[in-house]
């Protein structure tokens, strides 16, 4: 549905130096996927997305979606899109805003009441329904911001850090919602910081780093399965058993250590030791997701910031 | 597959012309009003009440004079910022998420502006037009000269507005150049491919002598805007939405 075809992209400005933002990426995403988008800050996420929108034309190669221009996508089907940061206008009631909003999706007269409604009801907006915007706490902006992209029937959706400002108990909701938007045809985009977020929704994870797509982490089928480097083991009764099992163990606290491991056996063997030392295990589980591990990889490894 | 319903949705952008514009319209007519009526000599307001001709045409030209000082800063107002102020705020990306043309989302925005600018200032200066005594007619001829005005001095603000953030500054910059050239070089072949912007304060000055309106002169203006409006349209297509 989405393709990225050696796209890049160059900043001129007037004054001051060229910066490329955006270098050589090329990858697709399926009708019926969910993709993200991971990297950090400056790594040319939002430049990605604002050419996705259509806001800004590639400087090399092509973007398309469902074989067309993004712009000419967008004013023909329009986007369930949230924004990194969410601008609307603060003299606007948050109803008005949907509202509008909906009208902009293609809703007609009744269709419009309905859908507000549901929406409101569905992020917990009724009760802010009468406040401008300006009045709206970070959090309840961005649920009605999410709201408003759920508005019309948009075959392609794009989070751009759609949890950014929200408690835990809405970030949860979030993460509820993803999975019901999903559907055969539709391709749905998160561009997200939180990886723990990304590693439960998405299929597959493009890394950016400095503007050049570094890896895409499969999340779903085989390609999941990647061991982790690093494993926290909870014991019983004190976690100095484990030191003898596991050289260089990490001390995290009084029952719990960090190991590391060189494969899935040598942990079994390990922890198949450490039982017939008669130590009692309470957990055992990767330190990092396997996004992490590519992460940290990727990133941190490669000396981003 | 949906489009945006743009036509429904004008309703919503004259509720921002209400809410964003008109307020800062009605306080400069009414300051501007309010100074003009209390700069009325005694004599003249006698003779108004008494009717008499030449003060009826006195209070005319005073009503003219009023309109030449106001024009300019309420047409700023009703048309600056249309596109540059999305473009800046970020609020484009929401909207234009949505399967609508933004040359048409801007192009109605000007356009419902327009209109209620120029009802604004008819409901505005009507009670004015009454204590002036002003002339049948005179509503009319400054409603088209208010009309000409938008479409020529809003629609240049416009395509500025498609291109930068201070479109208003832009704007003034030209016309006031635009004026002075005029005033120097007025009969010089070139200063015909300049914007006519002088011609509003012409028009308003033969309202104020109880002259008919010139349409050739109001439809150079009228001309001109359109053909601002149409390249800013053009440019909104051309120019990247985000920088």
């Amino acid at each position: 549905m989405i393709t990225f075809q050696g796209v890049g992209k160059t900043y001129s400005p007037l004054l001051g130096k060229r910066v490329r933002a955006v270098d050589g990426m090329t990858f697709s995403v399926a009708a019926g996927e969910v993709f993200g988008i991971a990297g950090p800050n400056g790594a040319g996420k939002s430049t990605m997305i604002s050419m996705l929108l259509g806001f800004l034309p590639p400087t090399d190669g092509t973007i398309t979606i469902d074989g067309t221009e993004p712009r000419v996508f967008v004013e023909r089907e329009g986007i369930g899109y949230v924004s990194e940061l969410v601008a609307i206008n603060p003299r606007w009631r948050a109803r008005d805003a949907l509202a509008r909003f909906a009208l902009l999706a293609g809703l007609s007269g009744g269709e419009v009441e309905r859908a507000v409604a549901e929406v409101a009801t569905l992020l917990a907006l009724e009760e802010h329904a009468g406040k401008r915007v300006k009045e709206l706490s970070k959090g309840t902006a961005q649920r009605l911001a999410l709201g408003q992209s759920l508005l019309g029937d948009a075959r392609l959706v794009v989070f751009d850090e759609p949890t950014h400002g929200l408690d835990p108990l809405w970030m949860q909701r979030f993460r509820e919602l993803v999975p019901t938007l999903r559907r055969a045809d539709r391709a749905i985009v998160i561009a997200s910081h939180n990886l723990d977020e990304l590693g439960r929704l998405a299929d597959r994870v493009a890394i950016v780093d400095r503007g050049h797509l570094q890896r895409i982490v499969e999340m779903r089928g085989a390609g999941a399965a990647a061991v982790a480097s690093r494993y926290r083991i909870v014991v019983r009764g004190g976690a100095s058993a484990v030191d003898g099992c596991f050289p260089g163990a990490v001390p995290i606290g009084n029952d719990e250590r960090e190991v590391a491991v060189e494969s899935l056996e040598s942990l079994n063997a390990a922890l198949a030791a450490l039982i017939a030392r008669g130590t009692t295990i309470v957990s055992v589980a990767p330190a990092h997701s396997s996004l992490e591990e590519h992460f940290r990889q990727v990133v941190a490894d490669g000396g981003a910031s | 597959m949906r489009r945006a319903r743009l036509l429904a949705y004008a309703r919503w952008q004259a509720s921002d012309f209400a809410f964003e514009r008109l307020p800062a319209i009605a306080v400069i007519t009414a300051a501007f009003s309010a100074g003009a009526w209390l700069a009325i000599p005694g004599n003249l307001r006698s003779g108004l009440a008494a009717g008499d001709p030449d003060a009826v045409q006195n209070a005319l030209r005073l009503f003219a004079n009023l309109l030449a000082t106001v024009w300019f800063p309420v047409v700023i107002v009703a048309s600056n910022q249309i596109v540059s102020g999305d473009r800046a705020s970020g609020r484009f990306r929401l909207l234009f998420a949505k399967p609508v043309s933004t040359r048409r989302y801007y192009l109605q925005a000007f356009a419902v502006n327009g209109l209620l600018f120029v009802a604004t200032m008819t409901v505005l200066l009507a009670p004015l037009a009454l204590l002036f005594r002003a002339p049948p007619g005179a509503l009319q001829a400054s409603a088209a000269i208010f009309a000409a005005a938008y479409l020529a001095v809003g629609g240049g603000c416009f395509l500025f507005s498609a291109l930068i953030r201070l479109d208003w500054f832009a704007i003034t910059l030209v016309a006031f150049v635009e004026v002075l050239l005029d005033h120097h070089f007025g009969g010089q072949r070139w200063t015909r491919w300049l914007p006519p912007f002088h011609l509003v304060k012409g028009r308003i000055d033969a309202l104020g002598d109880g002259l008919p309106a010139d349409w050739h002169e109001l439809g150079a203006l009228a001309l001109t805007g359109l053909a601002s409006v149409a390249i800013g349209v053009w440019l909104i297509r051309r120019r990247p939405l985000a920088t």
